[in-house]
């Protein structure tokens, strides 16, 4: 069961550099700009391309443990009737769905960074290596995949309801 | 299999996967998925999955999200919500359904800084209804008005279903927002004017509030500067051509920790919470978006969503037929979807027939962000009065979705104005072009 929360710590953390790191660089950022461009008629020429990419990873860091703290929407009218064991299998279900997804993904962003890094392709402004963001977004593809078959071993074990924190954790460590 | 009907097969496993509670973003990314792997194959799907990740992970309007969630995070977390509605409070307190009035102009106040609809209710709904209750208003009123003044948010720039439409429509996110706020004014009056009616004719559905001083009203005035600050800085940048809405953004978000730092309400725990929450939203929107390009780019190579504008486009209605067919789809779909399902699952059939039958796209995008307000209300879906449930547990849910009635069709007669006279939607942002 320690093997389980790997990924659970791992994207915890993605998470909080996320909010606490990438989120307020990004805002600072084109927050500058503005006033550079203003107030000292002197823009930030790369601060267009380095929001972007600071964007994709600002998604990048929360999308593995949004799955696990609930936040994402749905249609609660059926759902919230349904049994536990319903539940269960609709957990299953949409752990399935993202695990089929998600591997196609990782599977297209490893073959792209591996053609990036022999085409040694670059951004336009700060010269970044492409196939580093590539690589990145096929190893946070696979952060998510763990996560999920994670949380879903804990659903079918009855150790939780759903894959999401807000369901009721059934049994203690 | 032809094409068209792996497309309605495709739809319709999609609304199984959205009913049966998948979360939309992640049912929206699974159909698409699948869809695209049936049609072509499987290198196919996985290039569209690693394009739409890659291009909705970098498009820079997208930074908008979270830099407006940010905002209005800041503005609830560090008090200064509670401080408008304290000033709005003292204001109208006192006419008949008063603090029922004041919850409304103060989400109409929230919804200037805040991009959403839910987030107003659940900020709103804690401070309003105890003071309502103290005032032995009716719950239905109390709780109904809240719930409606909620959707305000999302009409009233910025809104974050705006910054969605204009993404995914193409249409200059600037123009929609100067474009919402007439409406978003005129929805707020008359609003406003439906309390008020109503607690004429019944003075015991909202008994007057506390009587306050001029002094205290002249005083409480400064804390409404925070609100009428940063509106004014956003609207007036986007407006004057400062910056763009999403730069706008960012200088909101120094604005509220400017406003914050000055009035001594800025801590850490306050910002700490703000980061974290709005690292969930954004992200749950961003997956929403997502799905919502790879499900549509498997529509498109379907012709489904083709082979529908152009059955709707052929039966030549005019364009307030097409108004009404659509607003009775519209409020239909309300009943059964989410906000989210709703608006994208619809945008790429309805928009190319709306723009088809000559329909100006800023202001269908005002009219299709009415109709959100309208879903986040209808019975028996509506977040709102969910929301708004958890916050007067004393009032049946019932009785909330009859509160909400006499604003819902209130939203009807002021779509009604704006599709009889779209000048109302589209001046602001025509004097802003020139």
């Amino acid at each position: 069961m320690r093997l389980l929360s790997v990924p659970i710590v791992i994207s915890r953390a993605l998470t909080m550099f996320g909010s606490y790191v990438v989120l307020p660089v990004l805002a600072c950022l084109i927050t500058a700009d503005v006033i550079m461009r203003y107030v000292f008629n002197n823009p930030i020429w790369w601060s267009l391309e380095a929001s972007k990419y600071l964007l994709l990873l600002f998604f990048m860091c929360g999308l593995a443990d949004s799955l696990r703290q609930g936040v994402h929407i749905r249609m609660a009218l059926l759902y919230d009737r349904m049994s536990v064991g319903t539940k269960r299998i609709v957990s299953l279900m949409t752990a399935a769905g993202l695990v089929f997804a998600f591997t196609f993904l990782v599977i297209a962003a490893y073959d792209q960074a591996v053609f990036r890094l022999r085409l040694g392709t670059l951004t336009n402004d700060l010269q970044m290596p492409l196939w580093a963001w590539y690589g990145a977004i096929a190893a946070i593809g696979a952060v998510v995949i763990l996560q999920v078959v994670a949380l879903s071993i804990e659903v079918v074990a009855g150790r939780r309801e759903m894959l999401d924190d807000n369901s009721h954790i059934l049994e203690e460590d | 299999m032809e094409p068209v009907t792996i497309g309605i097969a495709g739809f319709a496993v999609l609304l199984i996967f959205i009913f049966i509670g998948i979360p939309i973003g992640v049912a929206l990314l699974i159909a698409g998925t699948a869809g695209l792997m049936i049609l072509e194959n499987v290198k196919y799907a996985e290039t569209q999955l690693l394009l739409n990740f890659f291009d909705q992970g970098t498009k820079f309007e997208l930074t908008a999200i979270p830099l407006y969630v940010l905002m209005g995070q800041l503005f609830f977390r560090t008090g200064l919500a509670t401080d408008m509605y304290g000033c709005v409070y003292r204001w109208l307190g006192r006419l008949p359904g008063g603090l029922a009035i004041a919850s409304v102009v103060a989400a109409a106040g929230f919804g200037a800084i805040s991009g959403g609809s839910a987030t107003s209710v659940a900020t709103l709904g804690p401070m309003c209804m105890p003071e309502m209750r103290k005032f032995k208003y009716s719950g239905s009123l109390a709780a109904g008005s809240i719930a409606s003044a909620g959707t305000l948010g999302i009409l009233l720039p910025p809104s974050i279903f705006m910054i969605a439409y204009g993404i995914w429509t193409e249409t200059s996110i600037g123009a929609l927002f100067i474009a919402g706020i007439v409406p978003g004014i005129l929805m707020t009056m008359a609003y406003g004017a439906v309390i008020l009616v109503m607690c004429l004719v019944k003075p015991e559905l909202g008994p007057v509030g506390d009587r306050f001083t001029l002094r205290e009203k002249l005083g409480s005035l400064l804390r409404l500067s925070p609100v009428i600050g940063i509106f004014l800085i956003i609207t007036g940048g986007i407006y004057g051509g400062v910056f763009d809405p999403t730069e706008a953004g960012a200088i909101g978000v120094a604005g509220v920790l400017l406003f914050a730092a000055a009035m001594g309400r800025l801590n850490t725990g306050a910002i700490s919470a703000s980061l974290r929450s709005t690292m969930g939203v954004s992200v749950m929107i961003f997956l929403v978006l997502y799905g919502g390009h790879v499900v549509s780019r498997f529509l498109v190579l379907t012709d489904l969503t083709s082979g529908l504008v152009t059955w709707i486009t052929a039966m030549d209605l005019s364009p307030y037929a097409l108004i009404v067919a659509l607003t009775v789809m519209y409020i239909v779909l309300g009943m059964i979807l989410d906000i989210w399902a709703m608006l994208l699952l619809t945008i790429p059939f309805v928009v190319p027939a709306a723009l088809a039958a000559g329909i100006d796209p800023v202001w269908f995008g005002i009219y299709i962000i009415v109709m959100c307000e309208l879903a986040a209300i209808t019975p028996p879906v509506g977040l709102n009065v969910y929301i708004m449930a958890q916050n007067a547990p004393e009032v049946p849910i019932s009785r909330i979705f009859a509160g909400v009635m006499p604003f819902f069709i209130t939203s009807l007669v002021v779509l009604a104005l704006l599709t009889i006279f779209p000048q109302l939607v589209l001046w602001l942002p025509g004097m802003a072009a020139r």
